[in-house]
């Protein structure tokens, strides 16, 4: 029991930073907080309105018919996108219930990782799947018009699958990172 | 926020700013990320203290989400910190044992290298090593992790063994 004590004792007795409190500035940093998780949400819709319109532009211009199709299909690919996020990407922006015991906490954590971990997985059908379709489309219309189609396509497919296999490679080292976090939760 | 809430808040900073502190310390190594977890732990307390409804005390309401935000900052941080470890696993390396001639320099080494084991620990273990280092009694450790009080009991008879057996004797 002595040496319990003596922990207790030498734990206690540390010392420790004495900490500046503004309890006015510690308020007003918990209204900012809730303010940053709407301008999140509203910067990703923000970029995909930003992006659209150039697609929209160019399937209703005067670009040649294939990439008219395809800059419709990016469209709408942006628009899977978003409403994925939006759909299962809202419980990110949930606050984490911290004043619950804890285990409910890391259940929670649990279920977020988890979370995250399908979103990541299904990152091929909800990402880059129905970007891809418009993707060759655009390219190619826009290559059928250029004096070396042959060596525009091999360009601009070249970057565009460098792009995607970058993104999948990110997201399988995200996931790996997923993995070890569910396990060391778990273990 | 109320006048009366900037008070109650104000009070709980007084009575368990230092205990924040030394939680803190053990949810964070890195003394510049620590400091942002503490304003991240008083923020959360300014959220929830209008929520207290007095079901539970004050210092079991506090605990509890300061330990939250602790843990959430542990879970988040996978990139910078070690692996955890279960409690019979922790790293075994002898305590320096030639005590120092100064009475401080040794006791702060001994506070390092208990602050150095909890920090391998899992959330829940790790909790509840702090909630026994901070004194608290099993019921509120209950109540404060969710875990029944005989689990609780189990795990702190572990955690109380492998604390001695790795920091052994004198303070």
């Amino acid at each position: 029991m002595n040496e319990e004590q003596d922990l207790r004792d030498l734990w206690q007795s540390q010392d420790v930073p004495r900490a500046e409190i503004d309890v006015h500035a510690l308020s007003a940093r918990a209204r900012q907080f809730q303010t940053s998780i709407r301008t999140r949400n509203f910067v990703e819709i923000l970029a995909a309105l930003l992006v659209a319109p150039v697609f929209i532009r160019t399937a209703l211009g005067t670009a040649p018919l294939m990439a008219r199709i395809g800059a419709a299909l990016l469209v709408a690919g942006l628009g899977v996108i978003v409403a994925h996020i939006h759909r299962h990407g809202r419980s990110a922006a949930e606050k984490p219930p911290l004043d619950g015991p804890t285990q409910r906490l890391v259940d929670w954590h649990r279920a977020e990782l988890e979370r995250q971990r399908r979103l990541v997985r299904a990152v091929p059908r909800w990402y880059v799947g129905p970007m891809v379709p418009g993707m060759l489309l655009f390219v190619g219309g826009f290559a059928s018009e250029h004096p070396h189609p042959w060596l525009f396509n091999a360009f601009v497919y070249g970057v565009c699958a460098v792009v995607l296999l970058a993104v999948l490679w990110a997201n399988r080292v995200t996931a790996r990172h997923l993995e070890r976090q569910l396990a060391e939760l778990d273990g | 926020m109320t006048d009366e809430e900037r008070t109650r808040l104000q009070e709980v900073l007084d009575q368990f700013g230092p205990a924040l502190q030394r939680l803190a310390r053990s949810y964070e190594e890195n003394p510049s990320l620590r400091a942002d977890l503490v304003q991240e732990i008083y923020v959360a307390l300014v959220r929830a203290l209008p929520t207290f409804e007095a079901r539970c005390s004050l210092r079991t309401f506090v605990y509890r989400v300061a330990h939250n935000v602790g843990a959430s900052h542990a879970v988040r941080a996978t990139s910078r910190r070690a692996r955890w470890v279960d409690i019979e696993d922790l790293d075994d390396e002898p305590v320096d044992v030639a005590p120092a001639a100064d009475v401080g320099l040794d006791r702060r080494r001994r506070v390092d290298r208990l602050a150095r084991l909890i920090h391998q620990l899992k959330p829940i273990d790790r909790q509840l090593t702090l909630l026994f280092l901070e004194g608290l009694r099993t019921e509120d450790m209950a109540e404060i992790t969710g875990l029944s009080a005989t689990h609780v009991t189990t795990k702190l008879s572990r955690i109380r063994a492998a604390l001695t057996r790795r920091m052994g004797g004198g303070s």
